[in-house]
């Protein structure tokens, strides 16, 4: 999917969620562990600029992953044309606003 | 490669030194002109070799002489890196900037004395550190260049820089990104995680001065905050018993459960788990056998980005083969651990 098509996708909806999964780091988050970081964003609740770089983000292609050592990868999650879509992308590279979005938790 | 730049090459002096049209003496001259010109090169690249030989020498003499230095920088709970510089730190009254630099140190101290290392990359480097990184910062880590400390949510972790461990665990990223290089998914990924792991462990073991036996051989069981603590976890991974329910994050232990694309904090826990059935066997303090086997095996043999477990278990059988001629014990014990995780 191209850059250029999810931004024109995030302008048309921009009420849409976009779910976000914090995984890794030197703690193991993520599946199999006893650890969850998880939250959403509405798009349209994001300044200008963070829905821009989000935009940006999930135009990504979804076989590219950070090469993270122990630093946090986050998957954003969406569903477009009835499809359910995901990238992962590096803790450096979200605005801090969608990084505030998830809550650590235990299970 | 060297590259030496001419006026006219040698393809020209080799085509006009045969044209007939040219007359003797003159084809004469540019044949010698080639000669030369390939005696020359000939004399250039020697001199390349020595010049490269000279700084290869050069560079393994540095060890001797350069010590790291530790620097310590404080993110006042921001997330630019690295901070502002900290003038004192094996002074400070802050007990995070005081244990940070003290620990650091050892583990300098440990690949030294230990394993002859000095420093990441052989070379002394300086070795950078940033405390009070973000807010409620789950996390420490290694960026490639430094190394970075969340002071935890007061929950479910607490500072990270309580973790002995925590500190060697991130410095070795940067040694196995200074020798095998070894990639982060994948086969090659767990091992990066279980190096980590391993010699976060051996560092915890070598500064109590513990025996394998008198070792707990947990991961991150300092960073443990209260929450975590009341529900029954005691660490983070469990080396000697990967799938423990007192893990925060439980692993497998045997090669059989290894599936491509796993998490390469998941996948540690079988090279972890034969590093501790490794150096149960061999006895007495950790870093002394099996712990320079490991390093050999991570060390020894050049970037290796895309090692498999198959092949880092096989190198430890022959570094221990190499490294133990004479007690054999050694090497059987070690492979007997890896048989024993499927590998």
């Amino acid at each position: 999917m191209g850059g250029g098509r999810t931004v024109a996708f995030v302008a048309q909806r921009p009420d849409r969620k976009i779910k976000i999964e914090k995984l890794g780091g030197f703690a193991g988050f993520g599946v199999g562990a006893h650890l969850r970081s998880e939250g959403e964003v509405s798009l349209e609740a994001l300044s200008e600029p963070d829905r821009h770089q989000v935009a940006k983000l999930l135009g990504r292609d979804a076989d590219d992953h950070p090469d993270s050592l122990s630093r946090f990868v986050y998957r954003l999650s969406w569903t477009e044309d009835g499809k359910a879509r995901s990238v992962d992308v590096a803790e450096d590279d979200l605005p801090p606003s969608v990084v505030a979005a998830v809550k650590d938790k235990l299970v | 490669m060297t590259c030496f730049c001419k006026f006219v090459p040698d393809e020209v002096l080799a085509r006009l030194a045969n044209d007939a049209s040219i007359k003797d003496f003159d084809r004469d001259a540019l044949q010698r002109t080639l000669v030369v010109d390939q005696e020359m090169r000939r004399v250039r690249e020697a001199n390349a070799s020595l010049i490269a030989s000279s700084a290869m020498i050069a560079m393994s003499l540095v060890p001797a002489t350069k010590k790291p230095l530790i620097k310590l920088y404080d993110c006042n709970h921001g997330g630019i890196l690295p901070g502002a510089r900290i003038a004192s730190p094996q002074s400070s009254s802050d007990a995070t900037v005081k244990r940070t630099f003290k620990n650091t140190t050892d583990v300098a101290k440990f690949f030294k004395k230990a394993f002859g290392r000095n420093s990441l990359d052989g070379q002394g480097m300086d070795l950078l550190s940033s405390v009070h990184y973000g807010q409620n910062y789950n996390n420490a880590f290694w960026n490639g260049q430094q190394m970075t400390y969340g002071d935890g949510d007061g929950k479910i972790f607490v500072d990270f820089t309580k973790g002995n461990d925590v500190v060697a665990h991130e410095l070795t990223h940067g040694l196995t990104q200074f020798t095998s290089q070894l990639a982060y998914a994948n086969e090659p990924g767990g091992l990066n995680e279980s190096m980590s792991d391993v010699f976060g462990s051996m560092f915890r073991q070598w500064q109590a001065n513990q025996t394998v036996t008198a070792a707990d051989w947990l991961i991150g069981s300092d960073i443990m905050g209260p929450a975590a603590k009341a529900k029954g976890f005691t660490c983070l991974r469990d080396m000697a018993s990967p799938s423990a329910k007192t893990a925060l994050a439980p692993q497998p232990s045997h090669y059989s459960k290894y599936m491509p694309g796993m998490d390469p904090h998941v996948s540690s826990g079988i090279p972890n788990n034969a590093f501790y059935r490794a150096a149960m066997a061999v006895g007495g303090k950790s870093w002394e056998k099996t712990g320079k086997v490991w390093f050999q095996a991570l060390t020894g043999y050049g970037p290796a980005p895309n090692l498999t477990m198959k092949q880092f278990a096989d190198r430890t059988r022959t570094a221990a083969t190499q490294l133990f001629t004479a007690q054999p014990a050694v090497a059987k014990a070690i492979d007997k651990a890896w048989v024993a995780v499927g590998l």
